[in-house]
């Protein structure tokens, strides 16, 4: 049961963008088309997925045992940043069909907030393993999600008339803004209705 | 030296003309002294990194630089965690997580990587200096904003009988409530984009503004 | 291959001196952390039992829900009552809790410490007053464990999450349960 109340808190009651505000940088430049943005969301999600895995390997093996949980954050990025390329040399290894345009996402998401974030929000929040990767998939599926609903509305204002000084970013930070307000509809009280 | 000190205040202004470091711009923006002291944390976080990483330059080989920039970055932000949970244990429950996060701050990585990568340790600095001042002044400026609007107040550091509060007639009877919200924090910061873009002409260095 | 380990090795002693720096920040501050986190447990035990005074922490032994305790007294002499540190599972996590005890298992107050539910579960419980209807059981009125059997006005103020609910009774009732066994008097 706790399973699914934890997907449903990082996907839509707490997203990782837009509700708790832990916006990487290629939020503004990936978002121009839906197609990119999908593929980097859902690099994004795998990738968060593993790294909370391998996050909560090295605290509980390591760092708690050891009285070293205040070397967490500078344990945790290591470790992600080591492991992209790791995931990134077995992608080229085994994926049949090319995928040159992913890999240039490899960098971008080992250098983003939301993958370092989740890692240490799932392990100060005491997660086990299982719940520890459910909730980096989630918090990704939670950014894709963002991701693609954001893609999809600055296509769809690619056809209207802006005024001067929104267009570009602006309008994209407005967009986002409503869209977060949207997600209020998401709140505590839908999820207890749900769960219980 | 002083030239990079200056470009980063105005030209290249990280927040108005660029956008970089986002994440605590959107988290932290809803009251004046939690943005002054995020700002300040960054501007010292920047400074050493900057300079570690053009000092370090001829000693990195180009695949390892982004995990050295990491790591540097990652121990300056647990040790100002750290220090703020001990001294600061008020501020530090409220930024939270994103003390923490301020290691892969986007505004750190442009320029440690970008900036360090061809300049002396001093020029580093100084760019560090003027991009985390820069950074500091439109955050502030957002904070401002955001707290004015939001809850009505305007929360300084308490000294003597001043409780640290002022209180903006009227508005802190009935604030928009909206603005300190999460929606409010893109929506401000949209806002204030398109008032800063209006003000003076896009500058080159904002692709987003030439393609749209 | 020289050139490579010599690299290997400065990046290597980068990374030390990046631990080293946050280790001399950990020593520069832990006693301070420590201090805060004592006083900011302190100041909960003042809120729990006013006007009284309260001894060392003393840990239990062992895998027990229970953690340890406080004695607390009001004036000299022995103990009389004790609180109690016990942990609780919430849901999707875990949360501990400080409950104020008399000696025969009466509950006279209760605080949650921390919780690390699903953010947005529990929430209801962090407010002090969420404890009111655990006040004066334990003794002779049994902890109420099942929610439907709370008076109209509790059960509102318990907002429906049965979850959260369930884990803090049984974790007073076992905090009741360790004091009437008399494990804080040995």
């Amino acid at each position: 049961m706790s399973y699914i109340g934890i997907i449903v808190s990082l996907v839509f009651v707490n997203n990782i963008v837009l509700s708790q505000l832990i916006v990487g940088q290629p939020f503004l430049d990936i978002t121009r088309d839906t197609k990119t943005s999908l593929s980097f969301g859902l690099v994004l999600c795998a990738l968060s997925a593993l790294c909370c895995l391998a996050t909560w390997g090295l605290y509980h093996a390591l760092l708690r045992p050891l009285g070293l949980g205040y070397l967490q954050t500078l344990a945790f990025i290591m470790l992600i940043s080591g492991l992209t390329p790791l995931c990134d040399l077995v992608f080229a290894k085994t994926l049949p069909v090319p995928h040159g345009r992913l890999r240039a996402f490899f960098p971008l998401v080992s250098t983003n907030c939301a993958v370092l974030g989740i890692c240490l929000i799932s392990v100060r929040s005491g997660y086990t393993a299982l719940e520890s990767l459910l909730a980096g998939a989630a918090a990704g599926a939670g950014y894709c999600l963002a991701l693609v609903l954001l893609a999809t509305m600055r296509e769809a204002m690619k056809k209207e008339w802006i005024p001067r000084p929104f267009r570009g970013v602006p309008i994209t930070l407005v967009s986002a803004g409503l869209m977060a307000l949207a997600f209020m509809a998401f709140d505590e009280a839908l999820l207890q209705n749900l769960l219980e | 030296m002083i030239q990079a000190f200056r470009k980063g205040l105005a030209d290249e202004n990280p927040l108005c003309v660029r956008l970089l470091g986002l994440c605590p711009v959107l988290a932290v923006s809803a009251r004046l002294i939690d943005a002054f002291a995020m700002g300040l944390t960054l501007l010292a976080i920047l400074a050493i990194t900057n300079t570690a990483m053009s000092a370090l330059q001829t000693h990195v080989p180009g695949r390892f630089r982004v995990f050295v920039c990491t790591a540097i970055a990652g121990s300056c932000a647990s040790a100002a965690d750290l220090l703020m949970q001990a001294y600061m244990p008020g501020l530090s429950d409220r930024l939270g997580i994103f003390v923490p996060l301020l290691t892969v701050n986007s505004l750190i990585l442009d320029r440690a990587l970008g900036f360090a990568k061809d300049s002396t340790p001093g020029m580093s600095f100084g760019d560090a200096l003027g991009m985390g001042t820069g950074y500091l002044l439109a955050l502030l400026g957002i904070a401002l904003i955001r707290e004015i609007l939001g809850s009505g107040t305007i929360t300084l550091v308490p000294i003597g009988g001043f409780s640290g509060t002022i209180e903006v007639p009227g508005l802190s009877q009935s604030p928009i409530r909206l603005v300190s919200l999460s929606a409010g924090t893109f929506l401000v910061l949209g806002y204030a984009k398109a008032v800063f873009d209006m003000a003076r002409p896009p500058a080159k260095t904002n692709r987003e503004e030439d393609k749209a | 291959m020289n050139k490579h380990a010599l690299a290997a090795g400065k990046i290597a002693g980068i990374c030390l001196a990046c631990i080293l720096l946050v280790v001399l920040a950990r020593l520069l501050t832990a006693s301070a952390i420590e201090r805060r986190g004592e006083r900011e447990t302190y100041q909960i035990l003042e809120g729990l039992a006013p006007g009284r005074a309260f001894g060392m922490f003393r840990p239990v032994e062992g895998k027990h829900p229970v953690l340890g305790f406080y004695p607390s007294w009001s004036g000299p002499g022995k103990a009389e009552t004790c609180i109690v540190q016990v942990q609780g599972n919430g849901y999707g996590g875990g949360f501990s809790l400080l409950a104020h005890c008399a000696d025969d298992g009466e509950i006279l107050g209760a605080r949650l410490l921390d919780n690390r539910e699903i953010p947005g579960m529990g929430k209801a419980a962090q407010s002090p007053e969420y404890m009111d209807k655990f006040v004066g059981t334990g003794a002779a009125k049994p902890v109420p464990l099942d929610p439907k059997k709370l008076s109209q006005k509790d059960l509102a103020a318990v907002s429906g999450v049965s979850v959260t609910y369930a884990g803090i009774a049984r974790a007073l009732e076992q905090a009741s349960a360790f004091v009437k066994a008399g494990g804080s008097k040995k």
